[in-house]
């Protein structure tokens, strides 16, 4: 990866051949610098609480400054889009608390470097009622504790995963008395079809391609009032310190995308190809921030985490997966999270 | 533009600019107002909250109860509605939080009431009061947000609604300055300009103008100045030009009143001063006419226009003072032609100071004149009383020897009957000399004057002979006059006879009788005549007239212009004398070759006088009563008492007063005192009469005297209760005024 300013190819030659070579240095120079001109990657997702990506992404919102350019790519999830952020395919991604919170505990457990880990710039917005479990009532599943005995098909690790707990819970279904399948949200409608799983854990736009799938055998049972995911925007510690003019351009992004959303219903419908509709259906609360409820999600994120692994809690400050420096400066009232939150780790 | 629309403007846009400052201080009023009811609105939205916050932290950390997740659901969908019409973005955040706070406690109620094991049930509410703090932060958030933004936006509202107060106000600090500055700038050197000039003016510059930039106020101002100064400039000219007619008149007024230059002079150099005072001195000339004569200050062929003014003396032109310009000279406005109004003005006065002077002088003369006849008659009466005592004993003793050698010695009664005739031609003469002096005595009665001069027509006739015509023009209705009717006749034949030898060769006599007035202005003129009515008899000639050099002399006695042994030189002294101690008034006019009118003003008698009839004279009348006579001239005492005598008195006589009383004090048959009136020794007639009247109140009293000016006799009138013989007498004239005497 090239900084973030670009590197320039330093070519040393002594100057009489420079001046020699002149006329065949510089086209070859022009074309040096064009082919290493660095271009961001912002991993996005299809689901609707990531509808500001897309909006700004068809808009421009990213690229409206100067400056090299931002490109953005979809994922089927946030832990894909993780992935990508971890494996340096994206310098920003979209996800839920879950997934990022099962990286930092997981990296956490193993020992590497707080540096290393991915930090949380903002929060693009919170939903509660993009989570479904979508059941085959061919299955023989038509209320929530049908599900025990049946296998479920979800993606591990994400935020439906950490639902799912939370509705067993509510439901009082047992954990070993539903199976579960680790299954990419793409595949879940096969999987039901197929019958690898009888039922799922999915999200909008998924779980209406289910719905569909399904017609009237589908049993959809709501998760809103026991699981909100909150839309984190995640980078790396480095970038994020050595770019600042960069996370403000992508932060930029995200407000004038979410500006849109509230208040230009035509131009959201133009950009999505969604109708307004659509988007209220899902009830997501857009809101550039950093605030209490994605460190309470993050926090049960982590708990939770922590438990799935098998590990201790780990009890990290938020320093240790936020920067607050880049809202602070581009937005510092949407900044609320406990001013005497510790910046140092302080170990209870 | 003019000033006062210059702060007419000024005033209304600042008024305007008042006007929308007062029309933005309501539009913030009322902002302010719909943003406090906002405000209200967000304090009950943030109670509201404040409440939910309390239920999900009791929910949180006490316990879960179905009470307060009602009361969070009611609280909730208030909320809701308190938001409904907020148009913040962060306000559908807010209320899709609420949303969820109100399903979640509303899942949370429907699963208490559902399950049976109450504390599991809460365990498994456990997610949903965490989900009830997510969405209570955010909802909380976003309400915080929106009354932040709220009271910014109205903290903004009122800064800008502020900062335009402050941008109006401004502008009108600006238009007001401007509009000072304006003003500043549009007075300021205009004022300036005013201010030099009456700085120049005041130091003595005529000449100063202030220039006039502009058509306001201020240029009004300065026209009016500059017109100011060119008024006063036009009044500095005419008051120069007052001056110099005042110096003119200053010049002209001592020339005339210098007695010692005769008129020619006073003329020419009055004719010399005219031009130079004119206002085109250069080119003014000028002249005065008089007597015949013309004195001007350059060659009068030149002349253009002119001004004339006529010296009018008594209302006859005696001449005329005249100015012209040489050459063409503009009109002058309100004047005539090329002259001031006050040029002519000038000329008339100037004209009138020469009439005065004529006027002045010719009174002057006049007056030398009379002052010339009073001394000449003072002297001529002394001389005549004096030579009238010498004539009363001459012509007496004359009588006597004439009576008494009449028989005896025929040739000496002859040379005492030419004594006695020379005595009274010299008596007669010394008459007139009295008369002229005023001094003879008159006994003034109311006169029919043209029966008068009906009666002396034949006489008249006689005197004047066949070839000279008379005529005569009598007045009806003609007034009576107070005067001595044989002193009118004796005047009346002496003018005739002057008129007759004015005219060697014959002509005509016209007398004419009319009434005449003399009011106030016309005796101002004439010190010697009173104002009154006045019977006015005149006589004109057709003769050769009187030269001017003579005509001032005529009435001086002895004076005459005929030859040797014909005139005596006392005729028009002794008309003179009769006219003016009967307080008429004598006047003379003459031209030579022309003839001559003298007219005699007689005063008019009172209504109730009536004209008396003329006596008859009686004869010698004799007596025998005893008669004292009082005489200190020892001559004239012994011819009184011999002529006493032959008429048959019984005589008595004394030198003096105390004599005269003693011998009353001692001879009682003394019937008359005949008393000179001054007589020596400290008592005069009168004083003598008196006393003796005090011893003798029955006794009778004769005054002599051949002077009329003394205590008997006043003004030349008899004393009414007195009786006087006249100095030198005849036998005749005592034996009448004593048989008079005796007989009242």
């Amino acid at each position: 990866m090239v900084d973030c300013d670009g590197e320039r190819a330093r070519v040393s030659r002594p100057m009489r051949m420079l001046a020699l070579s002149l006329p065949l240095i510089v086209p070859l120079a022009a074309f040096a610098q064009v082919s290493e001109q660095k271009v961001w990657t912002l991993s996005g997702s299809s689901w609707i609480t990531d509808a500001p990506t897309r909006i700004a992404d068809a808009d421009g919102l990213f690229n409206a400054d100067a400056g090299p350019p931002i490109r953005v790519r979809y994922a089927n999830s946030g832990k894909e889009s993780l992935e990508q952020l971890m494996a340096g395919d994206a310098d920003f991604a979209l996800m839920a608390s879950v997934p990022l919170a099962m990286k930092i505990a997981r990296l956490h457990a193993e020992g590497v470097s707080e540096q290393s880990w991915p930090v949380i710039v903002a929060s693009i917005g919170i939903s509660s009622h993009t989570h479904h479990v979508i059941a085959d009532a061919s299955r023989g599943i038509e209320k929530a504790a049908d599900l025990a005995g049946h296998s479920l098909g979800l993606l591990f690790d994400s935020s439906a995963h950490y639902g799912w707990g939370m509705f067993a819970d509510f439901h009082r279904i047992e954990n070993d008395a539903v199976r579960l399948v680790d299954t990419p949200p793409d595949e879940l409608a096969t999987g039901l079809a197929s019958g690898r799983f009888d039922a799922v854990v999915s999200w909008t736009p998924f779980s209406e391609q289910i719905q569909e799938q399904l017609g009237g055998r589908a049993r959809s049972f709501p998760m809103g009032s026991l699981h909100s995911v909150g839309w984190l925007l995640v980078s790396r510690r480095a970038l994020i310190e050595r770019n600042p003019q960069l996370t403000e351009r992508v932060l930029r992004g995200y407000a004038e995308a979410i500006a849109v959303l509230h208040n230009d219903p035509e131009r959201t419908e133009e950009l999505l190809g969604k109708s307004p509709d659509w988007l209220g259906e899902g009830r997501v609360a857009w809101k550039l921030a950093l605030d209490w409820p994605m460190l309470a999600a993050m926090e049960a994120s982590l708990t939770w985490s922590a438990k799935q692994l098998s590990v201790a809690r780990p009890h990290l400050p938020p320093r240790s997966y936020i920067v607050r420096d880049p809202m602070e400066r581009f937005r510092p009232r949407a900044v609320t999270l406990p001013i005497w939150l510790p910046e140092e780790h302080d170990s209870p | 533009m003019s000033l006062r629309r210059l702060a007419g403007l000024t005033l209304s846009a600042t008024l305007a600019l008042g006007a929308l400052v007062l029309a933005v201080g309501l539009v913030v009023w009322q902002q302010a107002r719909s943003n406090l009811a906002e405000a209200e609105t967000l304090m009950a939205a943030r109670d509201s909250a404040y409440r939910i916050d309390v239920a999900i932290r009791y929910l949180n950390h006490v316990r879960v109860d179905p009470g307060i997740l009602r009361g969070l659901v009611q609280q909730s969908e208030r909320l809701t509605l308190l938001l409904e019409g907020e148009r913040h973005a962060e306000a559908e955040t807010a209320r899709l939080h609420l949303g969820e706070i109100a399903e979640v406690a509303r899942t949370a109620l429907a699963e208490i009431e559902r399950g049976k094991d109450v504390d599991a049930t809460r365990r498994n509410l456990a997610p949903m009061t965490s989900q009830l703090r997510i969405h209570e932060s955010r909802a909380l958030d976003a309400l915080n947000e929106i009354i932040e933004d709220r009271n910014r936006g109205i903290a903004t509202t009122l800064m800008r609604a502020i900062l335009l107060l402050i941008l109006i106000a401004a502008a009108v600090a600006a238009v007001s300055c401007a509009g000072f500055w304006l003003f500043f700038r549009r007075i300021r050197d205009p004022l300036r300009s005013v201010s030099d000039a009456v700085r120049r003016f005041g130091a003595g510059d005529d000449s100063v103008r202030v220039p006039v930039k502009s058509q306001d106020e201020i240029g009004d101002m300065a026209t009016l100045f500059n017109q100011a100064m060119e008024q006063r400039a036009a009044y500095q000219l005419q008051l120069q030009e007052r001056i110099k007619e005042q110096q003119c008149l200053y010049r002209v007024l001592e020339l005339t009143t210098d007695d010692n230059r005769p008129v020619v002079e006073i003329c020419r150099e009055t004719a010399a001063v005219i031009p130079p005072h004119m206002l085109h001195e250069d080119a003014a000339i000028a002249r005065v006419q008089w007597a015949g004569e013309s004195f001007a200050s350059g060659h009068w062929d030149d002349a253009g226009a002119s001004l004339v003014s006529p010296i009018l003396v008594d209302g006859a032109e005696h001449g005329r003072v005249e100015v012209a310009y040489v050459g063409e000279r503009p009109e002058q406005a309100g004047g005539e032609g090329p002259f001031l109004a006050e040029e002519h003005v000038m000329l008339d006065a100037i004209a009138m100071h020469l009439a005065r002077m004529l006027r002045d002088r010719k009174l002057r003369a006049e007056l030398a004149r009379s002052q010339r006849l009073q001394a000449v008659g003072e002297l001529t009466g002394g001389v005549a009383h004096d030579f009238n005592n010498l004539l009363t004993v001459i012509m007496g003793n004359a009588e006597l020897l004439s009576d008494m050698h009449r028989e005896s010695d025929p040739r000496s009664a002859d040379l005492a009957a030419v004594i006695q005739t020379a005595s009274s031609r010299g008596a007669a003469l010394t008459q007139r000399l009295l008369a002229f002096a005023r001094r003879q005595p008159l006994e003034p009665r109311t006169t029919d004057v043209n029966q008068l001069v009906e009666e002396t027509r034949g006489l008249l006739e006689r005197t004047l002979g066949e070839h000279v015509q008379l005529d005569f023009r009598l007045t009806e209705g003609l007034w009576s006059a107070c005067i001595d009717p044989s002193q009118l006749e004796a005047a009346l034949l002496n003018l005739v006879v002057n008129a007759r030898d004015a005219m060697p060769a014959g002509g005509g006599v016209m007398i004419e009788t009319a009434n005449a007035t003399f009011d106030a202005n016309y005796t101002a003129a004439r010190p010697d005549v009173s104002p009154g009515d006045y019977v006015m008899v005149a006589v004109s000639d057709t003769g050769t007239g009187i030269p001017p050099e003579v005509l001032e002399r005529v009435f001086e006695p002895f004076f005459t212009t005929k030859e040797k042994g014909r005139g005596t030189g006392l005729g028009l002294s002794m008309v003179y004398g009769f006219t003016k101690q009967s307080s008429g008034h004598i006047a003379i006019y003459s031209e030579p070759e022309a003839g001559t009118t003298i007219r005699l003003y007689l005063p008019r008698a009172g209504d109730d006088e009536a004209p008396q009839e003329k006596t008859e004279a009686a004869a010698v009348p004799t007596g025998d009563a005893h008669v004292l006579v009082v005489e200190d001239d020892e001559l004239v005492r012994a011819y009184t008492r011999d002529q006493l005598l032959s008429l048959g008195y019984h005589v008595r006589s004394a030198s003096h007063a105390s004599e005269a009383l003693q011998i009353l004090d001692n001879d009682d048959s003394i019937d008359l005192l005949l008393t000179d009136v001054v007589i020596p020794g400290g008592m005069d007639g009168r004083d003598l009469a008196r006393k003796a009247l005090a011893r003798r109140p029955a006794l009778k009293v004769l005054y002599m005297s051949g002077y009329t000016e003394n205590a008997i006799v006043h003004h030349g009138r008899l004393d009414p209760d007195v009786s006087l013989l006249s100095k030198p007498f005849r036998r005749a004239d005592l034996a009448d005024k004593l048989h008079a005497v005796l007989a009242g």
